[in-house]
């Protein structure tokens, strides 16, 4: 396989770019504070700590003290079942089929990692 | 005519590597990651020049793979991937024809897909935070990108051969 020039510099800003966004100020580890459920653009926003479940857009949410996760959701992928619990603000469970985001969000006061 | 059963014929070649792309999981723990087979068909087209005939046959083959075995709402995903990609291959090709070869044609393309899939993504969602996932997405791009320009050098010959 030879690589010419352009082939080179394709490569080159592909894992540029990858980098690039992967640097990108990211926040620490935060206790959560909130659970975020965003459904079509519309959110909705849940003071922890909170015991609830939620469905909407055909996604099952529970939200367990500090926690929360998809235990159920008629898409075909089931990536948001299989993203698991959330347990740290800034952790998102996103299903695409049914444009639902649930994710933690946090105030700030880091934790250290559990 | 004659034409018509060419497109028909890719179209079809398109859709039955996507469909078996479906049934086979790849072997890594992420999800939405594939090889993107379907896109040596456009990458075929393109690199003859025949960039109209790339866009019906993308065009064709993503909303018959949505009826097929999908749903509406991925149509928008794999449409958004597959016309940004072919868009991105024609620019690589036209441009500098004698700087790039098949391989970086090919991993552009496969970076546009995926990049043209987490736009409609933030769109539909309305939230920006798709953008996390691009990086691994991208290392990805350009991986598979390679091993469907090497099964194109192997594939074209032979392929130009048979029509």
């Amino acid at each position: 396989m030879k690589l010419k020039v352009l082939d080179i510099a394709v490569i080159a800003f592909a894992l540029l770019l990858a980098v690039l966004i992967w640097a990108a100020p990211q926040k620490k580890a935060e206790a959560p504070t909130a659970a975020v459920i965003s459904a079509d653009g519309k959110q909705q926003r849940i003071s922890l700590p909170a015991n609830e479940a939620i469905s909407i857009n055909g996604v099952d949410i529970i939200i367990e003290e500090y926690t929360a996760f998809v235990m159920e959701s008629d898409c075909p992928d089931k990536t948001c079942v299989k993203t698991g619990t959330l347990t740290l603000a800034g952790q998102r469970s996103v299903c695409l089929p049914n444009r639902v985001i649930v994710s933690l969000e946090g105030n700030g006061a880091h934790v250290t990692v559990r | 005519m004659r034409k018509t059963a060419y497109l028909a014929m890719l179209t079809v070649c398109a859709l039955i590597v996507s469909y078996i792309e479906s049934v086979v999981p790849m072997p890594v723990p992420a999800p939405g990651i594939k090889l993107g087979l379907a896109n040596i068909v456009t990458l075929f087209l393109v690199v003859q020049g025949e960039d109209m005939n790339a866009a019906l046959v993308v065009f064709a083959r993503t909303v018959l793979a949505a009826l097929l075995f999908s749903t509406p709402i991925n149509l928008l995903y794999s449409l958004a991937g597959g016309l940004l990609a072919l868009g991105v291959m024609h620019l690589l090709t036209k441009a500098y024809p004698k700087r790039i070869s098949l391989t970086g044609i090919s991993v552009g393309g496969a970076c546009a897909h995926n990049i043209g899939q987490v736009a409609v993504g933030c769109i539909l969602l309305r939230s920006p935070s798709l953008i996390s996932y691009l990086p691994v997405l991208l290392i990805v791009a350009v991986i598979t990108g390679t091993v469907i320009s090497l099964i194109g050098k192997w594939i074209f010959p032979r392929l130009k051969k048979a029509l």
